[in-house]
C-alpha cells in the first residue's frame, strides 16, 4: 500500500504569556491511500493541533514548527510556501470542523459556499459549480438541494450543517479529508447518519480520511488504523483488530476499559483512568503517562520511552516492551 | 419584511413625538415666560408670536397648536428677527450642514474602517499601534479642540486652509477633519474589536482550510461579518456627529443649523433653539430608521426575526 | 524522546505509592480580582492611563496652593503673560495665574465628572434592576420610556436642560444625570436578565431563596466589572460634556473655573498669539479623556473572561 502521509517526529509549539506550551512533542504516524486512520486521546492530548499543522492552519503569530517533517505524496509540507500551500488546501486535503454551527459564514448563501473553492481550484464556470455542488447537496442527503443552496446557514439544522461542510470539504475530491470529531456538536442518531456518510463517501471515492474521535465505538465500526496520543505524543498505533484485542499501552488499555460495554453487568461502575494529563507548559522529562500509571517503574520516571515494534503493524511506547523489562509485569498486566 | 418596516416606521413617528414634545415641556420651563416680551423685542416679532403660539392660552392649547403647524413643516417665527421665520433659516443653513455632514461621516466611516481593519490584521504590529494611537488621539481630543488646534496652526500659523466663511471646497477640509475625528476614532476601534472577534471564528479557518485567497477571505468572511456591529452604532455616531457640528459650525463661522442652534443660545431665541432641536431630531431619527432597516438587509439572520415579530 | 540513554536492569523495577499524589490540584487558583489586577498591570496603556489619573487628582488636591495665587485674584499689570518663574502657566487676559486655575479647573471637572458618574451608577442601577428583575410588561415599558429619552443626543440634551436651569456646578451634574444614566441601567438590567436565565440562580429560587438576595449575592460580583468599566468611561464623557457646555456659555459662571470655561475665554485669543492660554487647559482636557479612556479599555479587556487563560 501506498503511503499518502507521512510525519515524522512534528513538534508544535506555542508562545503564551506563561511560556511555551508544546502542545504536540515528537508525533509520527502515516496514513495509506484509501484507508481511514483514527486519532484518538483525551481532550487536549494535541490531536486537532496535529490536524491543523497537516493543512497548516495554525496562527503564525503565536505557534511555530519546532520540527519535524510533514510529507504528502514525499513532498514536505512545513518547507512549501504558502502560496502553493493554498494550492493544497480544500483541493488534495481538506478539513471538516467539529463544530458545523460555528464553521459557515452566517453571512453568505451556501451555495455560494461551497462554490467558491472549486471556483478557485478548478477554474470552472459559475454555473458548472453550481451544478457540481447541488450534485454534492444530493450525495450528502441534502433533500432541495436547488433551494437550499440560496438559504444562509441559520436556515439550517445542526446535522443539516455538517452534512454542508461534508460537502464543502468534497467538492474538489480531495485525496486526503481531515475530519476533527465531525459528530461531537451533533445528538446521537444523527452522529450515526454522518459517519456512515463519511464511510460511504470514502469507500465510494477512494480517498483516505484522518478522522479524530473520542468514541473508541466509532473508530471500531469504521475505522482502518488507529493513532492513540497522549500530552501531545504517540504512545500506540495500529490496526484497529489488533487495538481492541490487545491493547498494549497502559494508556490505550485505560482507554478500552473506559468504554461502556453491552457485557458490563448493571452494578459494574465504569473504569475511568485517575489523575488528570501532566502540563504541557513544563512536560515531565519521563514517561508523560508515569503519574497516572499503574505499572510504573523507575525507568518511567527518569526517560521517555521510543515507539518499539510489538510486531510489523503494531507500535507502542511503552518500558514494559523492553528487551530489559521483566516479562512478569507484561504478563500481569495483560491479565488485568 | 414589509411589517417589520412599517412597525419600525410607527416606532420612529413615535420616537419623534416624543422627543418633540419633550423638548416642547422643557421650554415651557424656563423660569418667566420663554417667549416674555423683552426690552429688545421688535413689536412686529412679539405680534407674531403671540398670533403663533396663543401665549395667552392654556399649555394644552399652545402644545397642540405648534403640533398642528409642524405637520405643516412650519418651525414659527423667530424671536429676534422679524425678517425671517425659523423655516427660512433652516432652509438656509441645512444644505450647509448637509453638505459638511455628509463629508465628515463618509471620512469618518471609510477611513475609521481601514484603520480597524488593517490594525486587526497585523495585530500587535506597528500598523496597529499607529492606528490604536491615532483612534486614541482621536478619542481623547474633544472635537472644539480639535478645531482650535487646526485652526491655529493650518489657517493662522501656516496659512495653508482658509476658514472663518463657507466659500471653496478648502474652507471645507479643517471643519470636516476637526468635526469627523470623533467618530472616525470610534469606527476605527469597533472595527478593529469586530474584526478580531471575526477573525477568531471557525469559519475564518473554514475559510483558509479551503484554500481560498487571503484577499477573498479578506473582503468576503472577515469584512462582511465586521462590518455589521460597525452599521449598528452609525446612528450614535451620526447623532454625534450633529452635536459636534454645533460648535465646529461655530467656531469656523459656518452658516449651519448648528450655529444657528447656538446662535439661539446666546441670544435665547428659543424658537429657534425648539425649531433646531426638532429638525435635528427628525433628521437622526429618520437617519436612524434607514439604518435600522439596511441592517435588516446587510445580515440575513435578523430577517427571520422581523418577519417573525 | 530520547536514544541514547544508558539503562540498567535495576531501573526496570515496579514502583507502587506513586500515584497517590496524583489527585492534587497542582495550580494555585488565583483570585477573580487578583487576576484582573495582574492583566491591567500587564497593560501599559491602561497603567499609563492609571497613573495619569492619580496624578491629576493629586495635583487638583494641591495644585491650587502651591504659587502662592488665588484662582480669581485680576490683576491687570500681568495680563497675557507667557510661562515664566513666576506664573508657571503664564496668566490669562485678565491676568489670573493659569497654573493656579488649571488646578482649581481640574477640581471643578473632576468632581463634575466624578458626580456625575456616580448619580448614573445609583439611578442605572436601580432603574436598570427593577426593569430586569420585574420582567414583562414594567421590563417593556421601563425600557421603551428609557429608548425614547435615548434618541435625543445627549449632549443636546444636556444643551436644552441647561437653557432652563442656572448656571452652576449642580445644574450641570443635574442636566447630565437626566438622561445619562439610561446605558447603565440598560447594562444592568441585561445582565440581570442573563443572571436570571442562569441555572444557580433558577436552582437557588426552586430551593426557595428570595430572588432579591440571589441577585445581591451574585449580581453584584458578576456585574461590578462591565459597570466598573462604564463608570470609569462616563468620567470623560461628563467632562467632554462640561467642557462643550462651557464653550457655548452654559457653563461654570466666572471667576470660577473649568478646563471648559479657561478654553472658551482663551478661544479669543489664538488670533492674537496667546496659543498656550488654550493649550493648557485643552491639554489637559485630552489628558485626562485620554487616561480615562484607556483605563476603561484596559480594565475591560482585563476583566473579559474570554481572554483569561
Ligand atoms: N492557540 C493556542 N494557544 C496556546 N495553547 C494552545 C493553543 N491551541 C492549542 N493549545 C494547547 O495545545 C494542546 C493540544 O490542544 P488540541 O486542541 O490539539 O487538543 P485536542 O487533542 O484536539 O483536544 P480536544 O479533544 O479537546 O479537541 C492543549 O494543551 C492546548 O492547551
Ligand atoms: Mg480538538
Amino acid at each position: 500500500m501506498k503511503k499518502l502521509l507521512e510525519i515524522k517526529d512534528l513538534k508544535v509549539n506555542f508562545h503564551t504569556y506563561l511560556g511555551e506550551v508544546q502542545a504536540v512533542r515528537g508525533v509520527s504516524f502515516h496514513v495509506n491511500q484509501g484507508e481511514i486512520v483514527a486519532l484518538v486521546g483525551e481532550s487536549g492530548c494535541g490531536k486537532s493541533v496535529t490536524a491543523k499543522s497537516i493543512m497548516k492552519l495554525l496562527p503564525t503569530a503565536f505557534s511555530h514548527y519546532k520540527s519535524g517533517e510533514i510529507l504528502y505524496h514525499s513532498m514536505d509540507l512545513l518547507k512549501v510556501q504558502e502560496k502553493e500551500m493554498e494550492t493544497i488546501r480544500g483541493n488534495e486535503i481538506s478539513m471538516i470542523f467539529q463544530d458545523p454551527m460555528t464553521s459557515l459564514n452566517p453571512t453568505s448563501k451556501i451555495g455560494e459556499q461551497i462554490i467558491e473553492g472549486l471556483m478557485k481550484h478548478k477554474k470552472v464556470s459559475k454555473s458548472e459549480a453550481y451544478r457540481k455542488a447541488k450534485e454534492l447537496l444530493e450525495l450528502v442527503g441534502i433533500p432541495q438541494p436547488e433551494k437550499r443552496m440560496n438559504q444562509y446557514p441559520h436556515e439550517f439544522s445542526g446535522g443539516m450543517r455538517q452534512r454542508v461542510v461534508i460537502a464543502m470539504a468534497l467538492v474538489c475530491e480531495p485525496q486526503l479529508i481531515i475530519a476533527d470529531e465531525p459528530t461531537t456538536a451533533l445528538d446521537v442518531t444523527i452522529q450515526a447518519q454522518i459517519l456512515k456518510l463519511i464511510k460511504d463517501l470514502q469507500f465510494k471515492l477512494n480517498t483516505s480520511v484522518i478522522l479524530i474521535t473520542h468514541d473508541l465505538g466509532v473508530v471500531a465500526e469504521i475505522c482502518d488504523r488507529v493513532v492513540v496520543m497522549y500530552a501531545g505524543e504517540v504512545v500506540e498505533s495500529g490496526k484497529v483488530e489488533e487495538i481492541f484485542a490487545n491493547p498494549s499501552h497502559p494508556y490505550t488499555k485505560g482507554l478500552m476499559k473506559s468504554v461502556p460495554r453491552l457485557d458490563m453487568s448493571r452494578n459494574e461502575s465504569l473504569y475511568s483512568i485517575v489523575g488528570s494529563p501532566p502540563n504541557l507548559l513544563h512536560p515531565p522529562n519521563g514517561c508523560a503517562f508515569y503519574s497516572r500509571c499503574e505499572y510504573a517503574m523507575k525507568v518511567c520516571q527518569k526517560h521517555s520511552p521510543n515507539l518499539m515494534e510489538i510486531n510489523t503493524t503494531q507500535q507502542t511506547a511503552c518500558w514494559l516492551y523492553h528487551p530489559m523489562a521483566n516479562p512478569v509485569e507484561k504478563e500481569s498486566m495483560g491479565g488485568m | 419584511m414589509l411589517k417589520y418596516i412599517f412597525k419600525r416606521f410607527l416606532w420612529s413617528i413615535l420616537t419623534l413625538w416624543a422627543v418633540i414634545t419633550v423638548t416642547f415641556m422643557i421650554m415651557h420651563f424656563i423660569p418667566g415666560d420663554p417667549f416674555a416680551r423683552e426690552g429688545t423685542m421688535p413689536e412686529a416679532v412679539y405680534k407674531n408670536l403671540n398670533e403663533h403660539y396663543h401665549l395667552d392660552q392654556p399649555l394644552f392649547i399652545q402644545y397642540t397648536r405648534y403640533l398642528t403647524s409642524l405637520i405643516q413643516f412650519d418651525f414659527g417665527p423667530s424671536l429676534k428677527s422679524n425678517t425671517m421665520t425659523v423655516n427660512d433659516f433652516i432652509k438656509q443653513g441645512f444644505p450647509v450642514s448637509l453638505h459638511l455632514g455628509t463629508q465628515a461621516i463618509l471620512l469618518a466611516v471609510v477611513l475609521g474602517m481601514i484603520l480597524g481593519v488593517v490594525a486587526a490584521y497585523n495585530r500587535n504590529k506597528w500598523q496597529d499601534y499607529l492606528s490604536m494611537i491615532l483612534a486614541i488621539v482621536g478619542i481623547s481630543v474633544p472635537s472644539f479642540i480639535m478645531a482650535t488646534f487646526l485652526i491655529n496652526f493650518f489657517a493662522v500659523k501656516w496659512g495653508i486652509f482658509p476658514v472663518a466663511t463657507w466659500k471653496s471646497w478648502a474652507h471645507t477640509v479643517l471643519p470636516t477633519i476637526a468635526l469627523s475625528m470623533m467618530p472616525m476614532a470610534f469606527i476605527a476601534r469597533l472595527m478593529r474589536s469586530s474584526m478580531l472577534e471575526v477573525l477568531s471564528q471557525d469559519y475564518m479557518i473554514t475559510a483558509k482550510a479551503k484554500g481560498l485567497k487571503g484577499k477573498f477571505i479578506l473582503i468576503h468572511y472577515a469584512i462582511k461579518n465586521a462590518i455589521l456591529p460597525v452599521v449598528t452604532v452609525l446612528g450614535i455616531l451620526t447623532a454625534n456627529l450633529i452635536t459636534g457640528s454645533f460648535i465646529i459650525e461655530s467656531i469656523f463661522g459656518i452658516p449651519g443649523i448648528g450655529e444657528l442652534f447656538v446662535k439661539g443660545i446666546f441670544n435665547r431665541d428659543y424658537p429657534v433653539i425648539l425649531g433646531s432641536t426638532v429638525f435635528y431630531s427628525m433628521i437622526l431619527i429618520f437617519l436612524i430608521f434607514i439604518i435600522d432597516i439596511a441592517y435588516t438587509w446587510l445580515d440575513p439572520r435578523i430577517k427571520v426575526i422581523g418577519e417573525n415579530n | 524522546m530520547e536514544s541514547n540513554v544508558h539503562l540498567t536492569k535495576d531501573l526496570f523495577v515496579p514502583i507502587q505509592d506513586h500515584l497517590k499524589d496524583v489527585e492534587k490540584i497542582n495550580s494555585p487558583t488565583v483570585s477573580f480580582w487578583r487576576d484582573v489586577w495582574r492583566r491591567l498591570k500587564e497593560n501599559k496603556l491602561a497603567m499609563a492611563g492609571l497613573m495619569v489619573t492619580l496624578l491629576l487628582l493629586l495635583l487638583a488636591a494641591i495644585g491650587p496652593y502651591l504659587n502662592g495665587y488665588s484662582y480669581y485674584e485680576q490683576d491687570f499689570t500681568q495680563k497675557n503673560l507667557t510661562p515664566n518663574a513666576e506664573h508657571w502657566f503664564g496668566t490669562d487676559q485678565a491676568g489670573r495665574d493659569i497654573f493656579t486655575r488649571a488646578w482649581y479647573g481640574a477640581r471643578i471637572s473632576l468632581f463634575i465628572g466624578f458626580m456625575a458618574a456616580m448619580i448614573d451608577f445609583i439611578i442605572g442601577i436601580f432603574y436598570g434592576g427593577i426593569a430586569g428583575l420585574k420582567g414583562g410588561r414594567a421590563d417593556n415599558v421601563m425600557m421603551r420610556i428609557s429608548e425614547i429619552l435615548y434618541s435625543i443626543p445627549y449632549l443636546l440634551m444636556v444643551i436644552l436642560i441647561m437653557i432652563v436651569l442656572e448656571r452652576g456646578i449642580w445644574p450641570i451634574i443635574i442636566a447630565m444625570s437626566i438622561t445619562g444614566w439610561i446605558p447603565m441601567a440598560r447594562l444592568v438590567r441585561g445582565q440581570v436578565m442573563q443572571l436570571k436565565e442562569q441555572d444557580f440562580v433558577q436552582a437557588a429560587n426552586a430551593m426557595g431563596s428570595n430572588t432579591l438576595w440571589v441577585l445581591r449575592k451574585h449580581l453584584v460580583p458578576n456585574t461590578m466589572g462591565p459597570i466598573l468599566v462604564n463608570v470609569t468611561l462616563t468620567v470623560p464623557n461628563a467632562i467632554f460634556a462640561e467642557a462643550t457646555l462651557s464653550f457655548l456659555g452654559l457653563g461654570i459662571p466666572a471667576p470660577e473655573a473649568s478646563w471648559g470655561t479657561m478654553v472658551s475665554d482663551a478661544l479669543g485669543s489664538i488670533l492674537i498669539g496667546n496659543f498656550y492660554q488654550l493649550a493648557i487647559p485643552a491639554i489637559l482636557i485630552s489628558l485626562t479623556m485620554f487616561a480615562f479612556n484607556v483605563l476603561g479599555d484596559g480594565l475591560r479587556d482585563a476583566l473579559d473572561p474570554k481572554l483569561r487563560k
